[in-house]
């Protein structure tokens, strides 16, 4: 399990639905949705400046000016014709015949504003309307559509919105989408892997800091063992989360902040049992005998001793990576971890409180439960190692 | 006398990954009343798996497969729990090895003794303890009801193995287990340990099963003996037929292998190979790889011949029974207490450059103390009233030595006495603490680093225990070869070849050199460490106990290894062991430690057959011995006392028999007794006065 785990957070860039980072992408109408719902594509849309001949010179001709915004729609999508029919008192009447091309992208039409008609004019279908003089009209409205002008006009003109077109499906949110829009299952996937990123290299650096400390101190013993164990004391007698987060609050967010902060929380652990386990093989007799063979400090410490203290380092280690992925969580969600832009699993977490008795549920608690499927992955992996490096040394 | 404790065909397995491994396959013996049985073998035989298995002490992945175990006629193999828990620490007890675990460190004995009391037997809390009181004092430990309050670890271990047979015998068993527990002793504390069972024995007429590895303690205590190898007994008889006229060449081989039953300086009559792993029995006889008298019949299993009433034997080749035994049954003129004309036979191509000629390492007054200063910190705590003191230890004080070139020195003494710290000062581990270390003539202090790698690596040291002294992720290659690498002993081109010639010396085949130290048996392991110490070839080894971990049949073959090499390369030993047998068999001179002070020294053999010093006398009565049966123990009062206080005066005045007032006050100094004998006592100089 540790391994799918380790495998989805290196490659998550490249398996992640939907990049959380790019905020292009992004839809705040997106926002909230539940598990499982699919993210449709807008519908085309299309904006046409229609004008209309003069009335004294009914010419066929409808200029059809473009004014859509940035999505492409070809102009030749719809059609556009007026036809003047013959006036009733005055007035002019207009069959308007808007057309969208067969299976072009705007057919369907869905849904179809006219704005900008003379005060008076009227339309035999649609809506009214009561302020701003925008007609709104169904798709079952288009079929014999006139337009009736007032007399007094003269040159008129319509502006023409019509939104239509098959909706594709763009994205499956397997996971919802949290309070920004942004795909749960790609961000706890990045997520993961800052975190893993975060709790793996502050391991590793302390493991090594204090390793290097504690058979120092092991080895040289007097002054400088005491000195090395009272600062090992000191920095243990602090609340690791107390001191993260004071560091963290001094030095400023960022990841390699968040790792030194982690690294300077627990290379005491390591140093001490470094310390101990040192201490315990100096007294046995291979060390003597090495001693007596002529071998100098450097590589008694390095090829003797090391590599017999390394069990007991590694089972804390892998350990306390869970340890590290929980505090940096923590961290984070107290908001002096990660930056916002590079979401953490605590992160998410903290995103998504407010809305955990409010309905939307799931943007807190998935990345929760990733969060505790990981840690009890390292925990395993942990256990099955402390078993697996044990029994051959009680030999 | 009726049978007490019968075993019929007991079998114990055990199931492991790697097969089902029979421990204990077809046991069969019986203990009469009042008898003292020896359960004889060597480790991985399946004698403690025995014993547990009569107590029912067997837990998964182990369980007792088949036979039964009659108790005064009840199979404690197949009684419900309630009744074999009651029968448990009130007929029959065990006692254990290491007093040390089998103690509750967080408990006082006095609670561990009442509530095996209170868990028998229905009686107040104050009645308990008096009855706790009672068989503290029958064991021999002063003022009982003040020990009562103290914890394991405020005894010695002669004390914590008392308080253990204590527990044992709170509810008068018939039949008292016992699992090797003089084995972790000294020699002292074990006649002491001895005594007290037999007055025991003597007084309350308990049955006692003693398991152990060792044949002269048996020889000293059993009536009757039972030998295992390999999962099953070979030979069973009375103690007196058994070690005079073995049938089973195994026992044969053991007994020829102990070395007082043979001259000194010859090489040891060996059993080569080792005992078969449970899991790859041979077919038929268990020992017949190892046999000179098998032949083909020994391939089929071999039924059980009963020799005569109280004999039998497993073998269809026994050695005949005559009076006149093996050949190398000790003579009159062989034994340990006549040798001089043996030994100078033997020896004299070496004795004679032996004490001429300069010494190759000789230490003069040198002192030891392992010191705990006191810090400013605690300085000035002390000076507030806190009560911190100084501890000083003086592990060896004022001892003076020498050795010649291919001599072998052996230095003998118990827990305490400072053999060890004093080896590793000649080993160059330590430095002295006063005194100076002179070797090849030179004063070892004053060498500048590249004679003192030189001579750290022409004194070489091979340790007592032989899964500690190998770095355990190191192959046997690295650890073998790593000296003469790192200081440049063995070009890259021959690395290989003297490397396995250095492994088939020692006794290793050299395609074993790929694997970890874990693969490998007691004594192998200890043949690696002796390839490790002659691979950056030393002038000097220095033995620490180097043998006393391993069996009998294994130590055989490492002492033999000892003097062929001796003879081959030269090398001179200081050899350091409690065990004196093994001295006496290996040693030109020796030199007997007390308390950090030298009390004796000369030729072996003069010591051992004369010796002066009270303690060497004590030391030398005491030790077991094959050829006394049914001795009766006696003890040397007292305990060792703790090095970190020792006792004014003569250190030895304490559990000396003939102190004198003077004793108490002036240490005595080593003087001569005759050229090359010397020992340090007050009574030597009345004797000269007078």
């Amino acid at each position: 399990m540790l391994l799918l785990i380790v495998l989805v957070a290196t490659f998550a860039p490249l398996i992640a639905p939907q990049n959380p980072y790019d905020l292009n992408a992004i839809d705040i109408a997106d926002a909230r949705r539940a598990p499982g719902q699919v993210k449709m594509s807008k519908k085309a849309e299309i904006g046409l400046q229609i004008s209309l001949g003069d009335a004294s010179n009914p010419s066929k001709a409808v200029r059809a000016t473009r004014i859509s915004r940035d999505d492409y729609v070809p102009s030749d999508a719809i059609a556009v014709t007026a036809e003047p029919i013959a006036a009733a008192a005055g007035g002019r009447t207009w069959r308007l015949s808007i057309t969208p091309t067969q299976g072009g992208p705007l057919d369907p039409p869905d849904q179809i504003r006219i704005s900008g008609l003379p005060r008076n004019a009227a339309l035999s279908a649609g809506e009214r309307p009561r302020f701003g003089g925008v007609w709104r009209l169904q798709a079952s409205d288009l079929a014999g559509l006139r337009l009736e002008l007032p007399s007094d006009s003269g040159e008129a003109g319509f502006r023409l919105e019509l939104t239509g077109g098959a909706e594709r499906p763009l994205i499956r949110y397997w996971l919802g989408t949290d309070d920004q829009g942004r795909d749960m299952l790609s961000a706890i996937m990045m997520g993961l892997r800052i975190s893993m990123l975060v709790a793996i290299s502050s391991v590793v650096i302390a493991l090594s800091l204090g390793t290097v400390l504690g058979l120092i101190a092991a080895y040289q013993g007097g002054r400088t063992d005491a000195l090395i164990m009272r600062l090992v004391d000191l920095q243990m007698s602090f609340p690791t989360i107390l001191v993260a987060l004071i560091l963290l609050a001094l030095i400023g967010q960022g990841i390699g902040n968040v790792i030194l902060a982690l690294v300077i929380v627990q290379w005491a652990l390591y140093a001490r049992i470094a310390r101990g386990a040192a201490m315990a093989e100096m007294g046995k007799e291979y060390v003597e005998s090495a001693r007596s063979l002529g071998f100098g400090a450097g590589r008694i410490i390095l090829v003797h001793i090391l590599p017999n203290c390394m069990p007991s380092l590694m089972v804390i280690a892998t350990l306390e990576i869970a340890h590290a992925i929980s505090l940096e969580a923590t961290l984070s969600f107290l908001g002096l971890g990660v930056p916002i832009t590079e979401p953490s699993l605590g992160l998410l977490v903290a995103n998504g409180f407010q809305y955990l008795l409010s309905g939307y549920p799931w943007i807190s608690l998935l990345p929760g439960i990733a969060l505790l499927i990981t840690v009890l992955a390292i925990n395993l992996v942990g256990d099955e190692l402390r078993d697996i490096l044990n029994p051959r040394l009680n030999r | 006398m009726s049978a007490l404790l019968v075993v019929e065909d007991l079998q114990t397995h055990f199931s492991t990954p790697a097969g089902v491994l029979k421990a204990v396959d077809g046991v069969s013996f019986s203990i009469h009343e009042g008898e003292v049985l020896g359960l004889v073998g060597e480790s991985g035989s399946g004698k403690s798996v025995t014993g547990y298995s009569i107590m029912g002490l067997v837990v998964p992945p182990g369980r007792i497969a088949g036979g039964k175990v009659l108790f005064r006629g009840e199979d404690l193999t197949r009684l419900q729990p309630d009744r074999l828990r009651a029968l448990r620490g009130a007929r029959i007890a065990m006692i254990f090895q290491d007093p040390m675990m089998t103690l509750n460190p967080v408990l006082s004995i006095g609670t561990q003794l009442i509530e095996t009391v209170l868990a028998h037997r229905n009686i107040s809390r104050e009645a308990a303890r008096k009855r706790a009181c009672e068989v503290l004092e029958l064991v021999g430990i002063a003022s009982p009801d003040l020990r009562l309050a103290s914890f394991p670890h405020q005894f010695s271990g002669g004390m914590r193995q008392r308080v253990v047979i204590a527990i044992a015998m709170l509810h008068e068993p018939d039949l008292i287990i016992a699992d090797e527990p003089t084995t972790a002793l000294d020699v002292t504390i074990q006649s002491q340990i001895l005594f007290e069972v037999q007055r025991l024995r003597r007084e309350h007429g308990t049955a006692v099963l003693w398991i152990t590895h060792d044949l002269s303690v048996i020889a000293g205590l059993a009536d009757r003996v039972c030998v295992m190898y390999a999962g099953s007994v070979v030979e069973q008889g009375r103690v007196d037929d058994l070690l005079d006229r073995p049938a089973h060449p195994y026992t044969r081989g053991l007994i020829q292998s102990v070395p007082s039953q043979n001259r000194p300086g010859v090489p040891l009559a060996q059993i080569d190979g080792m005992m078969p792993s449970p899991l790859e029995l041979p077919a038929g006889c268990r020992f017949q790889p190892r046999c000179e008298r098998a032949d083909t019949g020994c391939l089929q299993p071999v039924e059980w011949t009963t020799l005569d009433l109280t004999r039998g034997v497993r073998c269809i080749h026994p050695v005949t029974i005559s009076s006149h035994g093996s050949r190398h049954a000790p003579s009159d003129e062989e034994r340990p207490n006549a040798r001089p004309a043996a030994r100078a036979r033997v020896l004299s191509g070496v004795m004679s450059g032996v004490m001429s000629g300069e010494p190759l390492i000789s230490a003069h007054q040198v002192s030891k103390t392992f010191g705990k200063r006191l810090d400013w910190v605690e300085r000035a705590l002390r000076r507030l009233g806190a009560k911190l003191h100084e501890h000083s230890l003086s592990a060896v004080d004022l001892v003076d030595l020498h050795v010649h070139p291919g001599e072998v020195l052996g230095l003998v003494g118990e827990s305490g006495c400072g053999k060890s710290t004093l080896a590793r000062i000649l080993a160059g581990i330590h430095a002295p603490s006063a005194g100076t270390l002179t070797f090849q003539g030179r004063d070892v202090a004053a060498l500048d680093p590249a004679g003192r790698r030189e001579f750290m690596l022409r004194c070489q040291m091979v340790f007592q225990d032989p899964f500690g002294s190998l770095n355990p992720r190191l192959r046997v290659r690295d650890l073998i070869g790593e000296g003469p690498r790192v200081h440049g002993l063995w070009s890259a081109k021959e690395f290989e070849q003297r490397l396995d010639a250095l492994m088939l010396l020692v006794g290793l085949e050299p395609a074993m050199k790929w694997r970890f130290p874990h693969q490998f048996s007691g004594g192998q392991r200890q043949r690696i460490a002796i390839a490790r110490a002659l691979a950056v070839e030393p002038a000097l080894l220095v033995c620490d106990e180097a043998v006393s971990a391993l069996d009998v049949s294994i130590q055989a073959q490492v002492l033999n290894l000892f003097m062929q090499l001796r003879a081959s390369l030269g090398l001179t030993y200081i050899f350091i062991s409690h065990d004196l047998g093994v001295v006496g068999h290996l040693a030109d001179r020796v030199m007997v430690m007390y308390l950090g002070r030298v009390v004796e020294s000369g030729p072996c053999d003069e010591v051992f057959a004369t010796p002066n010093h009270p303690y060497t006398r004590a030391l030398l009565a005491q030790v077991p011995r094959l050829d006394l049966r049914r001795q009766d123990y006696t003890s040397i009062k007292g305990e060792i006392p703790s090095p970190l206080d020792p006792p004014p005066g003569c250190r030895f005045h304490t559990r000396c028999a003939q102190a004198m007032p003077r004793c108490r006050t002036e240490p005595p100094v080593l003087r001569k007794l005759t050229d090359a004998r010397l020992s340090a006592c007050h009574l030597n100089d009345a004797r000269v006065a007078a």
